[in-house]
C-alpha cells in the first residue's frame, strides 16, 4: 500500500484525537554486511520495513514510530509536543533518479574478491602490510512521505561503506583503520585505498614529531573535511547567521575569497542525491559561502527569510526511527577545476603536506580558538619528503578560514552523518605545535 | 509484549534442517524493542515512541556467519530468511507455516517518562538553586528469545532508563534502572556539584592522588577490564585464550561479570544467544581469567565459555560484550580513601570513556572534580581527563573502597551496537597517573 493510502487509513484516529494535520513516512531497506577478520568470515541480508507518523493539532503534537506497518486505528501515544509545522506542497526542478540505483548489491564472492584485491594493492605499495579486518556494507533503500497538505513523494537511496583495518610491515604494532563510500560499491578502488593506506601507515611508522613552527600547509582533503565539520554551527540552524555574521571581516567576508561552501542535495554523484527531503520538499542547491562572504544559513521551510523565499529541501531523515532535522546532503568546498594538487604542494618552498587527523581535534567558535591534530609529511622545495607521524595545528579559526591562498580540484567526500567533502587547501599563516 | 504463541518445537526442527554439518550452530533470535523519549526541546513533537520487532536467523559453520533478519514476524520472511542462510536449501527440506506472534496492540503508558523531569525540577528548586536546564527522559524496554537447534531460552525482558541534561555548559547522561525519589535525588546532586563546578578551572597537570567515585570506577571498568578482555578484541593480537594468567592490574583488582547479579529490570538468566549467563571472573587478585566469550570465539578454544554474547538489535550479529560488571570490596574506607588521598583529586563521575583496540590506550573524561584538601573533597576543578594504557591504570590501583554502589556505566557504542552497561563497585585509589586538562 502507497503512503498516500496509509495515511487515509490513519487519519481518522488520529483526527479523532484533535490532530488535523498528519503526515506519514515509510522505508524500506535491504542491505549486505560481509566482514572477515580474526573472527572468521560474516555475510549478513537484512531486510527492515519501517513507519512513523507525526501530527498536529492547534496545541500538541505527537510522533510514532514502528516496523511493519502502521496500525490502521491506533493505539497511539499521548499527544503532548508543541504544535508543529508541516510543509505544503510546493513545485521541485526536474530530476532524474541516477542510473545505478538498481544495480544489484553485492554477493558474497564479490565483497570477498574486494577485500582480496585491498589486501594485495595495499601489499604491493608497501611490502609486508597486512590486511588485518574488512567490512562492507551495501544497501539500498526505498521511502515514501505523503502529508495532509498534499504532499506525496517517493525517493530511493543507495550506500555502500567499506572499512579496512590495515598492520605496518614487520613486528610493527602500528595499525591503522580507514572507512571509503560509494553509492555503488563496485566503484571502490583497491588501488586507490591501498595507496591512501599504505602512505599513512609509512606516516605513523616512519614520521618524526615537529618542533613549534609556522609554515604554509597543503591541507589534503581528509584534513580539510575535519575543519567544514568544525564549522557546522556556522552554517547550519537559526543561529547560524548570527555566529557567521560576527565573525565576518569589514568586508563581510567570513573566509578567504578563494572558499565557497556550497549544499547541493542534487549532486550527481553524491551518496545521498534525492529530489526530495526527509518531508517531501524538493531539494535545491545552495550556496552558504560566496567567495568568503556568507550569504545565508541552512535552515528549515519555516524558518527561511523572507517568509516568501522558496524553501530549500534540506530536512534530514536517515532512519525511519527519528524525526526529520534540518542538516546538510553534501555540503563541500568548492573544488577549483583549473587547479591540480601538485602544483599547490610545487608552491610550497618550505612547509607541511598534511594527510590525515588524529583523534583529541578541538573547534570553540566562541573563544576563535581551534586544534587539530594532523599527521603528513614536512614539504621542501615543493617536494613532500620527511613524514611526521604527529603534529598540532592551531590557532585562530579566524585566521584559519583567512589563510587559504589556494583551492585544488580533487574533491574527496567523507561521511559524517551526512557527506561532508572538501578538496586539498593551502593555507598560510597557521602554527604547528608539536604533538 | 511477549511472544505467547510461539511454536518453538517447529522452529527448533527448521533450524536443524539448516545445521545439517557436523559442529554447524543456527539460531532464531527474535526481539521487541520499544523506546520512549520525552525531550524538553521545542523543536521536537513531544513523546517520540519508536516499537520495532523482528527476528534474525544464524548460521555458524567453521568459523563462518551466514545472517539473515527481518523486520516482520511473519512465516513468509521466515522461510526467506532460512534459505538466504543455508544459501541451498536441501531438497528434502520442510519449511511449515509458523505463526511467529501476535499483532503487538499494548497501550503506550508514558506517565512515569513525563513525571520524572518534574520530579527534578521539583527537587533542584528544592535546593536553592536555578540555572537553565533542559531535561531530557527515556524509558528503554526490550523483549528476547532465542531458539536453537537443541534449546530454548526462557523469554528476556529488560526495561531501564536513561536521563540526559542539557545545560549551557555541559550535557550530563546517565542509565538508571528506575525512575524514583532516590534516582532523582542522585541526579540532581550531580547537576548541583556540576552548578558549582562550572567555572572552575581544569587541574593543572600533575600526578596526583586520584580518587574515583563509584560512577567514575563503573567507567573505568568499562573501558579497561571488560572491552579489554572481550575475545573479539583480544583476538585482533591473537588467539584471545592466550590472555589468561596473564597480570594486568594490581592485586587489589578483581573483577567479575555478572549478568544475573545486575539490579531488577536488567538483570539476565540467558545471553542474546540463549545461552545461560554465569557468573564469570575477568580478573582475580589482577591476574585474567577468563575473558568474555560467545558461541563464536568460544568454538575457537576450549579455554573459552560462552554466556556473554549481547547484540545490539537483529541486524547485527551477536559480539562478547558484559553486561554487569563487579569490582569486589576492598578494606579501604571511603572516608580512609580521601584521608590518605591529600592533595590529590577526587573524581566523583565520568563523562566518557574511550579505549583503542589497536594501542591499548584507554582515555576516561571527567566533567569536574574536587581537591582533596585535610582528607575531604573541597574546591572544584573543571573538566579533566586521565590517559593510559590499560595496564598502567589498573596497575596504578593502591586501594579499593570498601562500600560498594550499584552504578549505571552508560551507553557503549562499540561496533555499531549500542547497549546499555552497567557496574557494581566501590570507589578506588589511584597514584602515579597524570590527570590532565
Amino acid at each position: 500500500m502507497k503512503a498516500a493510502q496509509w495515511l487515509k487509513t490513519v487519519s481518522p484516529s488520529l483526527s479523532r484525537k484533535g490532530l488535523a494535520d498528519q503526515e506519514i513516512f515509510l522505508k524500506q531497506g535491504r542491505s549486505r554486511r560481509f566482514e572477515i577478520g580474526p573472527q572468521g568470515v560474516l555475510a549478513s541480508n537484512s531486510n527492515e520495513s519501517g513507519w512513523a507518523i507525526r501530527a498536529t493539532g492547534s496545541r500538541t503534537s505527537l510522533f510514532v514510530a514502528g516496523t511493519d506497518q502502521p496500525p490502521a486505528g491506533g493505539p497511539w501515544p499521548a499527544a503532548d509536543g508543541y504544535p508543529i509545522q508541516l510543509p505544503p506542497r510546493s513545485p521541485g526542478e526536474e530530476w532524474s533518479e541516477p542510473a545505478d540505483l538498481d544495480v544489484p548489491l553485492m554477493v558474497e564472492g564479490e565483497a570477498l574478491e574486494l577485500f582480496e584485491a585491498c589486501a594485495r594493492e595495499l601489499e604491493r605499495e608497501l611490502p609486508g602490510a597486512r590486511l588485518l579486518r574488512a567490512v562492507l556494507e551495501d544497501g539500498a533503500s526505498s521511502s515514501q512521505i505523503a502529508n495532509s497538505h498534499g504532499i506525496d513523494a517517493a525517493m530511493r537511496a543507495r550506500t555502500s561503506t567499506l572499512f579496512l583495518e590495515v598492520a605496518a610491515p614487520g613486528g610493527s604494532d602500528t595499525r591503522i583503520t580507514g572507512f571509503a563510500t560509494e553509492r555503488e560499491a563496485r566503484r571502490f578502488s583497491p588501488r586507490s585505498l591501498g595507496r591512501r593506506l599504505a602512505d599513512r601507515l609509512v606516516v605513523r611508522t616512519r614520521g618524526t614529531k615537529v618542533d613549534r613552527d609556522r609554515a604554509p600547509c597543503l591541507l589534503a582533503p581528509p584534513v580539510t573535511v575535519r575543519i567544514l565539520a568544525g564549522l557546522l554551527p556556522l552554517l547550519i540552524g537559526r543561529e547560524a547567521a548570527g555566529r557567521a555574521r560576527a565573525r565576518a571581516d569589514r568586508q563581510g567576508r567570513l573566509t578567504s575569497e578563494r572558499l565557497t561552501i556550497v549544499d547541493n542535495p542534487r549532486l550527481r554523484e553524491g551518496l545521498f542525491s534525492a529530489a526530495i527531503d526527509g518531508e517531501g520538499v524538493p531539494t535545491r542547491a545552495l550556496v552558504l559561502v560566496e567567495d568568503g562572504i556568507f550569504r545565508r544559513p541552512l535552515v528549515g521551510w519555516w524558518q527561511v527569510e523572507p517568509r516568501a523565499a522558496r524553501p530549500a529541501g534540506c530536512l534530514r531523515r536517515p532512519s525511519w526511527r527519528e524525526p526529520p532535522r534540518v542538516g546538510p546532503s553534501h555540503l563541500f568546498i568548492q573544488p577549483d577545476q583549473a587547479v591540480p594538487v601538485h602544483s599547490l604542494l610545487e608552491a610550497v618552498p618550505r612547509g607541511y603536506y598534511f594527510l590525515e587527523t588524529l583523534p583529541g581535534a578541538r573547534f570553540d567558535l566562541s573563544a576563535d580558538r581551534f586544534s587539530l591534530p594532523v599527521a603528513g609529511f614536512q614539504v621542501s622545495d615543493g617536494r613532500a619528503n620527511q613524514p611526521v607521524s604527529r603534529a598540532v595545528l592551531q590557532g585562530r579559526i579566524g585566521a584559519l578560514l583567512h589563510g587559504v591562498q589556494g583551492v585544488a580540484r580533487d574533491l574527496t567526500f567523507l561521511p559524517a552523518g551526512s557527506a561532508l567533502g572538501g578538496p586539498s587547501l593551502l593555507v598560510h599563516g597557521l602554527e604547528i605545535a608539536a604533538g | 509484549m511477549a511472544f505467547a504463541s510461539l511454536q518453538t518445537a517447529q522452529l527448533g526442527r527448521s533450524l536443524a534442517q539448516i545445521a545439517d554439518h557436523e559442529g554447524d550452530h543456527a539460531d532464531l533470535y527474535l526481539e521487541r524493542l520499544e523506546d520512549v523519549e520525552v525531550p524538553e526541546n521545542e523543536e521536537s513533537p513531544g513523546v517520540m515512541v519508536r516499537r520495532e520487532q523482528g527476528f534474525a536467523v544464524r548460521l555458524l559453520r567453521q568459523g563462518r556467519t551466514w545472517l539473515a533478519a527481518r523486520d516482520r514476524l511473519d512465516s513468509d520472511n521466515l522461510r526467506h530468511a532460512l534459505r538466504q542462510v543455508a544459501r541451498a536449501v536441501p531438497s528434502a527440506a520442510y519449511l511449515p507455516e509458523i505463526p511467529l506472534s501476535e499483532p503487538w496492540n499494548e497501550e503506550y503508558a508514558v506517565d512515569e517518562v513525563l513525571a520524572f523531569p518534574s520530579r527534578v525540577r521539583e527537587q533542584i528548586r528544592r535546593s536553592h538553586v536555578a540555572f537553565p536546564t533542559r531535561l531530557n527522559c527515556g524509558r528503554h524496554r526490550r523483549l528476547v528469545q532465542v531458539v536453537g537447534t537443541r534449546f530454548v531460552s526462557e523469554a528476556e525482558h529488560e526495561k531501564f532508563y536513561s536521563f540526559v541534561a542539557e545545560l549551557p555548559w555541559t550535557r550530563h547522561g546517565v542509565l538508571l534502572p528506575r525512575l524514583g525519589e532516590h534516582e532523582a535525588e542522585g541526579v540532581v546532586r550531580i547537576l548541583i556539584d556540576s552548578f558549582r563546578a562550572r567555572e572552575a578551572p581544569p587541574p593543572k597537570s600533575a600526578a596526583p592522588v586520584t580518587v574515583l567515585g563509584p560512577a567514575a570506577t563503573a567507567v573505568l571498568l568499562h573501558e579497561a577490564v571488560a572491552h579489554a578482555l572481550e575475545a573479539d578484541t583480544l583476538a585482533l593480537g591473537g588467539r584471545a585464550e592466550s590472555a589468561c594468567g596473564y597480570r594486568l592490574a594490581s592485586d587489589l583488582v578483581s573483577v567479575l561479570d555478572d549478568p544475573r547479579g545486575a539490579p531488577e529490570g536488567v538483570s539476565r538468566l540467558s545471553d542474546d544467544e540463549g545461552i545461560p549467563t554465569i557468573r564469570r571472573w575477568l580478573l582475580q587478585r589482577g591476574e585474567i581469567r577468563e575473558p568474555l566469550a560467545d558461541i563464536l570465539h568460544a568454538g575457537q578454544s576450549v579455554m573459552l565459555s560462552p554466556g556473554a554474547a549481547r547484540r545490539g538489535n537483529r541486524h547485527l550479529a551477536p559480539v562478547p560484550r558484559s553486561l554487569h560488571l563487579e569490582l569486589l570490596s576492598g578494606e579501604t574506607d571511603s572516608a580512609d580513601l580521601l584521608a590518605q588521598g591529600d592533595g590529590g583529586l577526587f573524581l566523583p563521575l565520568a563523562s566518557r570513556g574511550t579505549l583503542d583496540p589497536l594501542s591499548g590506550e584507554v582515555e576516561i573524561q571527567f566533567p569536574y572534580g574536587r581537591r582533596i584538601s585535610k582528607g575531604v573533597a573541597a574546591d572544584f576543578v573543571g573538566p579533566c581527563r586521565l590517559r593510559g594504557t590499560v595496564a598502567a591504570l589498573l596497575q596504578a590501583v593502591t586501594a579499593v573502597g570498601s562500600e560498594q554502589e550499584f552504578a549505571g556505566a552508560g551507553w557503549c557504542a562499540k561496533g555499531g551496537h549500542r547497549l546499555a552497561v552497567w557496574a557494581t563497585c566501590p570507589s578506588l585509589r589511584l597514584e602515579g597517573l597524570e590527570v590532565a586538562a
